[in-house]
């Protein structure tokens, strides 16, 4: 038996400043209840800043009773940036174990109700607080660090890096429900101001609000084709990333490609959509050689030869990933999984021409704990 | 933070890591299960307080009580025992935080609860020239 995505919602990311963080969850989740006509008999809540940023827990109850949905399961789940794919991952199984016929995922993150710091600090909390927290080591300055071994190894500047960034912001021009409508040149973005060298702001996903909702079902009983995931994996690594024996290589992801393919008996180079945690663009890029996408040490070349284009075999991140289309951290895995979905079903932003499979990866920290969807339209 | 502090104290004086028993591995971060050998057999080991720079950052954003520290200069450090550590780099002049440098740990202020609450201390890490 295959899960079927049945109902998608979402809101745009951005800076929400007279909605909540239950405001923001209800609307996508009656987006997604009404596209499925179903009614979900569980609901799992993925989040990671609540405590933090809204002062509430227990928010898979309120979401629920604010549904009107009373006397089913719900839960929330925390698994920091990967929260919203580890839910996916999650509701799968469930719903291929027990007697359930669907499962509502909802993702919301609300990230402006903090000062500038304490938004720093919240992207941070995923990360060890004994060893970098309390120092004072953000979460940007860890990407950096990791940049700049990216860079040392394999003789590539920022500036090429930046390709990526450009990429992102092509590709959500016409996305409206992503955080930025704009290009940026690659002039002004190695001209942006410096967060943490080598990376400077347009290399860096922004703060935003947002919620996406996902139902998975038994039987689509929606108006969409049916999309069905061929895969749900997920494995972790180290927590800190420096601790590991080779320090650029992605142990979870492997680990989650491998057994992505094995599962759903597909080839990498049947994927024609890519939807990866592309949060600055030296882990872009190392996870696209990572997966085999581009050869070690190419992958930003590649984007300049127009590899990951919005028309070409493997289109990269079709409403602009981490970058342009916007990171609220819980949410995220679910907008990847929606972008894919609806692209296969032909309704989304961009109209592209015979994309088949999807592949999307979420992950928290630097490859501490991933999470990969395969997704397909029915056979 | 003043009891979670007072827990770790000694591991931020004087950079306390652990040792595997079984297959002398060693880390900071310290672990309670060894990541080569599965070992529960730890035990607590003092890190070299010298190495080198093999990555390093100069950072313009900042966690609540760390803005008077802006720029920030972070370094991923190897100590001579392999070990990797992340740690702010003081007392060095920016020409002189590059890959390869030698560093040595410091003892100093991390951060304090205000003006008038406790003061936390702990590792950070100088460029020592040849």
């Amino acid at each position: 038996m295959q899960t079927k995505i049945s109902g998608t919602g979402l809101t745009k990311i951005t800076d929400h400043w007279s909605k909540s963080i239950v405001d923001l969850a209800i609307d996508s989740a009656r987006q997604a209840i009404s596209e499925s006509n179903t009614s979900p008999d569980m609901i799992i809540f993925a989040n990671t800043l609540s405590s933090y940023s809204s002062s509430q827990e227990n928010l898979s109850t309120i979401i629920s009773e604010e549904l009107g949905l009373s006397d089913i399961t719900t839960f929330k789940l925390e698994s920091s940036s990967c929260s919203g794919a580890m839910a996916v991952n999650i509701g799968h199984k469930l719903l291929n174990s027990d007697n359930l016929e669907s499962v509502l995922i909802i993702g919301a993150e609300k990230m402006t109700d903090l000062s500038p710091a304490e938004t720093i600090k919240a992207t941070a909390l995923g990360e060890s607080y004994e060893y970098t927290q309390f120092f004072g080591i953000t979460m940007n300055s860890l990407y950096a660090l990791f940049s700049r071994l990216y860079m040392e190894k394999y003789d590539v500047t920022s500036e090429e890096l930046s390709q990526f960034s450009v990429l992102s912001h092509k590709h959500s021009v016409t996305c409206k429900h992503a955080q930025f409508n704009r290009e940026f040149s690659l002039d002004s973005i190695n001209k942006s101001a410096t967060i943490s060298s080598p990376l400077r702001m347009l290399n860096c996903s922004p703060i935003g609000d947002g919620s996406a909702s996902l139902v998975l079902s038994k039987t689509n009983n929606s108006n969409f084709d049916d999309v069905n995931i061929l895969s749900s994996t997920s494995s972790n690594s180290s927590t800190s990333f420096f601790s590991r024996e080779d320090l650029l290589k992605f142990y979870s992801t492997t680990s989650c490609l491998n057994k992505s393919l094995a599962e759903s008996k597909i080839k990498l180079e049947d994927i024609d959509l890519l939807e990866i945690h592309d949060v600055v663009p030296a882990i872009t890029a190392n996870i696209l050689e990572t997966m085999g996408f581009s050869k070690p040490g190419n992958a930003s070349s590649d984007v300049l030869s127009g590899r990951y284009d919005l028309n070409s075999k493997v289109t990269l991140s079709s409403s602009g990933g981490l970058k342009a289309r916007g990171n609220p951290l819980s949410a995220t895995g679910i907008y990847q999984i929606i972008e894919v979905t609806r692209q296969l079903q032909n309704r989304s932003h961009a109209d592209l021409e015979n994309k088949n499979i999807g592949l999307c990866h979420n992950m928290s920290g630097i490859d501490s704990n991933t999470v990969v969807h395969v997704l397909g339209v029915a056979n | 933070m003043s009891v979670s502090y007072w827990r770790l104290r000694d591991r931020y004086y004087r950079i306390i890591g652990s040792i595997c028993d079984s297959c002398n591995y060693e880390s900071f971060p310290k672990f309670n299960t060894c990541p080569k050998c599965k070992s529960h057999d730890i035990s607590d080991k003092e890190m070299p307080h010298t190495g080198k720079i093999i990555s390093y950052t100069l950072s313009y954003e900042s966690m609540p009580g760390f803005e008077h520290e802006l720029p920030m200069s972070i370094g991923l450090i190897k100590l001579d025992n392999g070990v990797n550590i992340v740690s702010q780099l003081v007392d060095s002049e920016a020409e002189d935080i590059k890959i390869n440098a030698n560093v040595k740990s410091v003892f100093r202020k991390i951060n304090a609860d205000g003006n008038s609450g406790q003061i936390y201390y702990g590792y950070k890490f100088k460029v020592i020239n040849a």
